[in-house]
This record gives structure tokens, C-alpha cells and sequence, in this order.
């Protein structure tokens, strides 16, 4: 890819965009951070990124709802998902719904790194040598 | 929806007992109040555990990307960031300690004194125990608190598990989201509370028979929240009833005296 890769990370807990904005920004992304699901999905409607990090449950939308909505409008976007509370069925709808990869909290900043660049590989791979 | 059929249990103090049952509509169940009591929290704490789970999980990850940046930036962090970075990952773990502490508060026989004394508190405390449930069914929280309330004796602060329990109750029968409204207020020599929710309410025939012990709508229940509730709190004189349509939500009334009449068991 001849530009930065764009990233659109959501989660109400403020904090998770607050680490990982930086620790991307270093890695060359183009990272915005959304605490506010209704924003991040005003903004989404404005632009297609290449990669989104949502969390599933966040108070006035469901993350899956994100998920969907992206499919729609962007199907060529990758979507990471988070959860405070993994279960292997949300693992498994969030993954038939079309996501990318879901990754459960705790987490470190270097496991988000890895499943980023590995959806950055496949958006890569997508596109061909001359993307 | 199936109600389940009578079991028995056997108390292990036959001698310590509370009456679950509202006079003259079901059949007398006596069992240990200590069974009972713990019982009915070890129910309310099961259905919270996935919740839990999920809320401590955010203080705990926010306190891990926190640590790795402090590692991962060392060498270029200024000092007055390195003391940011330090002051907001103990403010996450305070956080962590305050929902174990809600969660253990609920948990223990005695409330914490710091806590338990002004029913206002009681609900902002059970609220916050709900908070996951709350969020994940998008179910709004409504208080109306009528004048001001007086404090009550920390003997009444089990209040809390009956109101944990019917909140909990109001969540499940809201599957697509709703509001409950919370009021609280003071009516003679009574500390009344309506819990009213918008869900699917529940059916004349069913409603004849919930505070009835082991009955109950749901597979996965056991059916002892709403007696056991109403045994609690007839144990310290006050009373429990509901009034509900199919398909127009659900409010359930309570009311506690404000002068020591505490029953005797």
C-alpha cells in the first residue's frame, strides 16, 4: 500500500483508544479513536477505513451492529472485535457475522499489534502486488 | 414457560424459620433462613457473574495497555507523563477494588455501615451492582425520589438483595430494552418503593402464582427470588405485591416501617 493504513478504533472505555492511538501512530497507522459508538459510526458513514477495532458491548450500541453496518458499506474493511467477556458463541457469531478476528479483554498492546498487522497482511493480499 | 414442580429442602435449623409464603394464597414453606438467605443470594450472584466478569475485565485491560506503554515508552516519557500514566492505572485499579467490594457488599451477611444506612444510597448501590446487566439489555434507570428520606436502621439494609432481585427481575423481562422507574418515598410511617418496568409484563394466570416458592416462567430459574424477597422482607415488617398486564410492563410495590417492628423467627 502506497498510503498509511487507516485504523477507526472504538470503546467507550476512553482509556483503550488512549494507549493504543500512540502505540499505532509509532507503527505508521493512521489511527482515530471513538469513545461515542454514534460518533464513530457518523464518521464511518463519512470515510471507509481499512481496519476497525470495536468493542461488542458498549451502552448505546451493540458492537455486532458496527460490525454489520461496516459489512454493508465497506466489505473490503477489516474488523477486529473486543469483549470484556469472551464466550465461544460470541466468538463465533461475531466471525460468521464477518469479522476479521476477536481478540477478549484483558489484553496486551502487543496482541493488538500482531492481529492488526495480520489484517493489514490480508488487506494487503486482497489488493494484490500492485495495491 | 413451564413451572416447575415442588421440592423439598431440609433445613438444617428446624427451629430457625421464615414463613415465604403470602397468607392464604399458597401452601406454608419453612425452611433454615440462613439456607434461604444465602440461597437467594447465590442465585442473584450467578446470573451476575458473567456481568462482573466483563466490568472487572475493563479496569484490569486498562490497567495492562497502561503498564505496557509505561514499558514500551520508557526511554522517551517525560517524567510528568510516566506519573500520569502511574496516577491512571491506580485509579483503574481502584475501580476494579470498588466493584469487588459492591460485589463481596452483596455477597456478606452484613453490609458495610458506611453504605447501607440511607435508602437512596441502597438503590444508587444496587444499580451500580447492574450496571453490566443494564447496559447490555439498554435499559435506562429512572429515580424519583419524593421529598426527603429518612435513614433506615441497618437491620433494613437486606432491602438491598430484594431490590437487587426485583431489578434483576425487570431487566429479564425486557429483552429488547426499556426503562425502569425507581420511586421512592414516604407514606406515613412507611418507606414505600415502586419498581416499574416496561417489559412484557406477566399473565393473570402466572401472576396468581409468583411469589409462589419454585414457580416460575423461566427453564433456567428455580423460582425462589420473589418468595424469598417477600420472606425478607416480612422478616422486617414489611410487605411485597405487584400489579402487571401482559404486554404493559410490571410494577412492583414495597413497603417497610420506619419504626423498629421487626418480626420474630
Amino acid at each position: 500500500m502506497g498510503r498509511p493504513i487507516e485504523l477507526l478504533i472504538l470503546d467507550d472505555e476512553s482509556l483503550v483508544g488512549q494507549r493504543l492511538k500512540p502505540a499505532l501512530e509509532k507503527e505508521g497507522y493512521r489511527v482515530e479513536a471513538f469513545t461515542e459508538p454514534r460518533e464513530a459510526l457518523a464518521r464511518l458513514e463519512e470515510k471507509d477505513f481499512d481496519i476497525v477495532v470495536t468493542d461488542i458491548r458498549m451502552e448505546d450500541l451493540d458492537g455486532m451492529e458496527v460490525l454489520s453496518r461496516i459489512r454493508q458499506k465497506s466489505p473490503q474493511t477489516k474488523v477486529i472485535m473486543i469483549t470484556g467477556y469472551a464466550t465461544l458463541e460470541l466468538a463465533h457469531e461475531s466471525l460468521n457475522k464477518g469479522a476479521f478476528d476477536f481478540i477478549a479483554k484483558p489484553f496486551r498492546i502487543g496482541t493488538m499489534r500482531d492481529t492488526i498487522l495480520k489484517a493489514a497482511k490480508a488487506l494487503q493480499d486482497e489488493k494484490g502486488p500492485q495495491g | 414457560m413451564m413451572a416447575r414442580s415442588p421440592k423439598t429442602l431440609c433445613p438444617k435449623t428446624p427451629n430457625k424459620s421464615l414463613d415465604l409464603s403470602p397468607e392464604g394464597l399458597v401452601p406454608e414453606i419453612k425452611v433454615s433462613e440462613t439456607i434461604v438467605i444465602q440461597s437467594f443470594k447465590n442465585n442473584v450472584i450467578s446470573a451476575l457473574i458473567p456481568g462482573f466478569i466483563h466490568q472487572i475485565n475493563n479496569p484490569i485491560n486498562n490497567i495492562i495497555l497502561t503498564l505496557d506503554t509505561l514499558m514500551e515508552d520508557n526511554m522517551t516519557l517525560t517524567p510528568e507523563e510516566r506519573s500520569q500514566l502511574f496516577q491512571e492505572a491506580l485509579g483503574q485499579a481502584n475501580r476494579a477494588v470498588d466493584l469487588i467490594k459492591t460485589f463481596d457488599d452483596f455477597y456478606r451477611d452484613t453490609p458495610s455501615p458506611e453504605n447501607g444506612q440511607y435508602i437512596e444510597a441502597l438503590v444508587d448501590k444496587a444499580i451500580r451492582l447492574l450496571n453490566h446487566e443494564l447496559k447490555k439489555q439498554h435499559v435506562k434507570i429512572i429515580k424519583e425520589i419524593s421529598g426527603t428520606l429518612p435513614s433506615i436502621g441497618p437491620e433494613k439494609t437486606v432491602l438491598w438483595q430484594v431490590l437487587v432481585n426485583l431489578m434483576l427481575n425487570s431487566i429479564q423481562a425486557m429483552p429488547n430494552g426499556g426503562q425502569i422507574k425507581i420511586s421512592l418515598y414516604q407514606l406515613n410511617k412507611e418507606l414505600r418503593m415502586d419498581i416499574s418496568d416496561n417489559g412484557t409484563g406477566i399473565s393473570p394466570v402466572y401472576l396468581k402464582r409468583i411469589f409462589e416458592p419454585y414457580f416460575s416462567t423461566k427453564e433456567s430459574k428455580i423460582g425462589l427470588g420473589l418468595p424469598m424477597s417477600l420472606g425478607i422482607l416480612k422478616k422486617i415488617g414489611g410487605w411485597l405485591k405487584v400489579k402487571s398486564s401482559e404486554g404493559r410492563g410490571a410494577t412492583f410495590s414495597l413497603g417497610i416501617p420506619l419504626e423498629e417492628k421487626i418480626a420474630k423467627i
